[in-house]
């Protein structure tokens, strides 16, 4: 690692401390982590966790909005000797075998749990489901996790719990799922559609706040791509050493557009894009070409035994599809199917949210017929598209793409008045990723 | 339904001249006792209403014109007020069931508006105050996904059929029609006749019908006008006013008939009638109270989810149309079941697996879902890829283990997620006592401060690290 990077790293290192400390020790009952992809989120509540319940001997609860998440925390906190560690979810669920001889759950609420120091890991809507058996102030710390992705609406019910509140979240991606249309609920004082952190700040703003300064995650090329697109109040940086990063084919390539863009990845472009002649298919819900592709790049990187230098060479278990479409989705698993590719995973965006992997392969919003609609501008939806990759994100779309880019009118009318514009937002940072991609030459025509 | 469906809908509509539905089923349930129709005419530039037809739906309408819709005197709508209140009242002794016809949104939009001028105007009479706030309770039930108390008929029709128009034509409603009226030969080129001529609850103002600059022009004239001139200026006004309101008022009578006319049944919808119902009853007898706690705009927003929720799935369980769609977008597993665990037949524990075609399926693991019509309900376990391409859904039932015909292999199936959908208002009311500070205070409290060792929490958790 480089002094800077070490520099990068010490400074990091700073904030997470200063947080904990304010968290832990300080008179404000409320403290904001914004976190940028792969800034160490959950060793953020890793620390705080453990620092709370052998320093202090508090009673903590780590919340996440999903059951998946919590499932995520659970498993990174087995790493601590901690004198309690429970986990607590709804009764029908079963645990993943990746905790299930390693941890005791409670199915639904049970008397015995939060008795002296330790942590116990849960979801909001459990918490909610038993309020009546639970009592104000009787955790001394509660974590938010993913912080972001929890409604107000949904932290309202269990705010009270805990005497000090700590939310971990990233403000970049995807805002939590509200099914109706929110945009009469603008006007109120209360957002409670909004992020609780977002809510929060809204009501308070001068709540502590810290950002994590770095991403471990992503390379350089690709997070300050990131960093200026989605995260305009959020400065920060990678502090990956490109060459721990390094991509290496065993098979060199041919000419194509697809093996060139592999080439880009291998001498160190984190971020590319593959276009297919023509325009999407009009009525069509896939793009039965685009499809296509993806899986042959994703084929392309197994048949070239591509290597990541000095760990592992890679396997389908190591490249991720992305596509915000289920039926599109659909599509790509079928052609990966059909290359007896069906281990490589292919999710929408949802569901890559939180999730890492050395390569992945994602489908333009953009790469489509018509005109763009919201859903396929949202900023959140691309940011996390394209921060997944721990090497190398392929974006792969028709070549239309730079035409809708540059013909796209936006209304005004989009949100409330006054109100934050997702769209208009995604749409900016659509063109500067274009933009940039085009001109650094990583775009390559098939 | 996907682009490429609907697309094909409108040219088959096209070929044979007719309406196609899209649905098997109603989206509404069946009219309650006390149901009526209501058409308005408003004045475009102010958003103020100069006519309005009311009344029940198998008679004539009562008829309020207003010569002077911009005015302070809002006498003119009290035989419209008295309807209301005497509608709400019926409604009140049916425990809150009411149905309110109307032609499309514009005329909601113009009772929303009615209602936020006069529900607490201290000017206005009695009457009107509590017209005023019916129509807000009207409006604000009608945000609701999922309601069954206002019918907006241009609305239902355009989610049970459609025609061989562009989706944008037919928020014409008399055009939509010609497409629902089997005397009618060409529909394509009597509905482009029909549009040239608004159904919005505006007067029309084209070069043939320029009713609306001609009323305009009227009451200017009347304003100066004293005597007999007046009355005759008055008279046309009214007229015309009456002539384009009752138009209003034919267009909502043909467009409900064409919509019974479709005869799908309701089915399912029970749940959606029961909150409607509770809803209505609650705020005609309590009166309206827009939410602006924090805990009651949850509550209202949970609410509102809820609703979009059971509608959605009340049409899915009853409507093998919308299966389909849901089916190709993965939200509905159809399959056969391949194997049953049932060590006590029509006993727990029981799991079976489906394998299903289908490459594209929404479920997750320990989804709760529900085998369509029947009451067998289970988990789903496990999700794997089959080497043909589908997928083998395995599910723990958790109800209806006696249903032999389904629990038994090669037993054909279609499953669909459960809805989470309800409202915990249990706990909101227990917020509501708490009254957290993040929602409730004014500023944050200050709390003690904690006793830290001043070492760096890195150090620390490292040492509570696992080796």
């Amino acid at each position: 690692m480089t002094v800077q990077l070490q520099e990068h790293q010490q400074n990091a290192n700073h904030v997470l401390d200063a947080a904990i400390e304010r968290v832990l020790f300080g008179t404000v009952p409320l403290t904001i982590v914004k976190s940028p992809p792969g800034a160490g989120k959950t060793f953020l509540v890793e620390c705080a966790s453990a620092v709370a319940v052998t320093e202090s001997a508090m009673r903590v609860i780590v919340v996440t909005p999903g059951v998946s998440q919590l499932y995520d925390v659970a498993d990174r906190l087995l790493d601590y000797r901690l004198p309690r560690l429970e986990l607590a979810h709804a009764k029908h669920r079963t645990l993943p075998s990746l905790l299930a001889d390693r941890l005791t759950a409670s199915s639904g609420w049970a008397q015995g749990l939060n008795v002296g120091p330790g942590v116990l890991v849960t979801n909001v809507h459990l918490l909610t489901a038993n309020l009546d058996k639970l009592t104000p102030g009787m955790f001394d710390l509660m974590i938010v996790d993913e912080a972001y992705q929890l409604a107000a609406k949904d932290f309202m019910p269990v705010a009270g719990l805990a005497a000090r509140v700590m939310m971990v979240g990233d403000p970049g991606q995807l805002d939590p799922v509200i099914s109706i249309d929110t945009s009469n609920l603008e006007v109120n004082a209360h957002k409670i559609h909004w992020p609780a952190p977002a809510y929060a700040l809204d009501r308070f703003p001068d709540t502590p706040v810290f950002g994590l300064p770095v991403t471990r995650r992503l390379l350089p090329d690709t997070s300050d791509l990131i960093q200026a697109s989605f995260y305009p109040d959020l400065p920060f940086q990678s502090v990956v050493d490109p060459n721990d990063r390094r991509l290496r084919f065993a098979a060199s390539g041919m000419e194509s557009a697809v093996d060139q863009a592999l080439d880009a990845i291998a001498r160190g472009a984190s971020l590319v894009a593959v276009t297919v002649p023509g325009v999407a298919p009009a009525h069509e819900e896939a793009d039965p070409d685009v499809a296509a592709v993806m899986a042959y790049l994703a084929d392309r990187l197994l048949v070239r035994q591509a290597e990541w230098v000095g760990q592992r060479h890679l396997t389908e278990a190591d490249i991720g599809c992305i596509d915000p479409h289920v039926i599109a989705g659909g599509a790509i698993s079928d052609r990966l199917r059909q290359r007896g590719r069906s281990d490589i995973r292919v999710e929408t965006v949802e569901r890559w949210q939180g999730l890492q992997l050395p390569i992945s392969i994602v489908r333009h919003p953009l790469s489509r017929a018509g005109r763009p609609t919201a859903f396929d501008l949202e900023a959140g939806r691309w940011c996390v598209s394209l921060s997944r990759h721990q090497i190398g994100c392929i974006i792969v779309g028709r070549e239309s793409i730079a035409n809708v880019i540059r013909e796209y009118v936006h209304r005004c009318d989009t949100v409330a008045a006054g109100a934050r514009d997702a769209t208009w937002s995604g749409f900016r940072a659509h063109r500067k990723i274009w933009n940039a991609l085009a001109d650094q030459g990583r775009i390559f025509a098939l | 339904m996907n682009a490429f469906d609907d697309t094909l809908c409108r040219v088959m509509a096209r070929h044979m001249n007719r309406a196609i539905p899209t649905r098997i089923s109603s989206g509404l349930s069946s009219d309650p006792d006390v149901s009526i129709g209501i058409a308005t005419i408003k004045i475009v530039t102010e958003d103020q209403i100069q006519a309005i037809a009311f009344g029940s739906l198998d008679g004539e309408p009562e008829v309020i014109v207003r010569l002077d819709p911009i005015g302070r005197d809002v006498s003119d709508l009290v035989p419209f007020a008295n309807f209301m209140d005497q509608t709400a009242s019926h409604a009140l002794a049916a425990d809150g069931a009411l149905r309110v016809w109307i032609p499309h949104s514009v005329t909601l939009e113009a009772l929303d508006i009615l209602g936020h001028r006069y529900w607490q105007n201290q000017t206005a009479p009695d009457a009107v105050v509590r017209m005023g706030k019916i129509c807000r309770i009207l409006a604000h039930e009608a945000t609701f996904p999922g309601q069954q108390v206002v019918a907006d008929v241009s609305a239902l029709l355009q989610d049970h059929v459609v025609t061989g128009l562009a989706p944008i034509e037919e928020g014409h409603l008399d055009a939509m029609l010609a497409w629902l009226d089997p005397a009618v030969r060409d529909p394509l080129t009597e509905s482009r006749e029909r549009i040239r001529l608004p159904a919005s609850g505006i007067l029309p103002n084209t070069p043939d019908y320029p009713s609306d600059d001609r009323v305009d022009r009227l009451r200017k004239e009347a304003k100066r006008a004293t005597g007999h001139r007046r009355a005759i200026l008055e008279a046309d006004i009214e007229a015309t006013l009456r002539r384009w309101v009752l138009r209003e008022w034919r267009l909502l009578i043909g467009a409900r008939q064409a919509f019974l006319g479709l005869g799908l049944p309701s089915v399912g919808l029970d749940g959606l009638v029961k909150d409607s119902t509770a809803r209505m009853n609650n705020a005609l007898a309590n009166g309206h109270y827009p939410a602006r706690r924090p805990d009651k705009l949850a509550v209202l927003l949970a609410e509102m989810e809820a609703g979009l929720e059971k509608a959605e799935l009340a049409a899915l369980e009853s409507d093998p149309a919308l299966r389909e769609q849901a089916q190709h977008a993965g939200g509905v597993v159809r399959g056969v079941v391949s194997d049953v665990r049932q060590p006590r037949r029509n006993f727990k524990p029981c799991s079976i697996d489906v394998d299903s075609d289908q490459g594209v399926i929404r479920f997750r693991v320990d989804d709760k879902v529900r085998v369509v019509g029947s009451n067998v309900t289970g988990i789903v376990r496990s999700l794997s890829s089959m080497p043909t391409g589908g997928t083998k859904v395995s599910i723990e039932i958790t109800g209806g283990f006696r249903q032999a015909g389904i629990l038994s292999v090669d037993s054909q199936l279609e499953v669909l997620r459960e809805g989470y959908g309800f409202v915990n208002h249990r706990a909101f009311k227990l917020v509501s006592q708490h009254q957290p500070w993040v929602f409730f205070g004014e500023g944050a409290p200050t709390i003690a401060a904690g006793t830290s060792s001043g070492r760096s929490a890195l150090a620390i958790a490292t040492e509570v690290r696992r080796p």
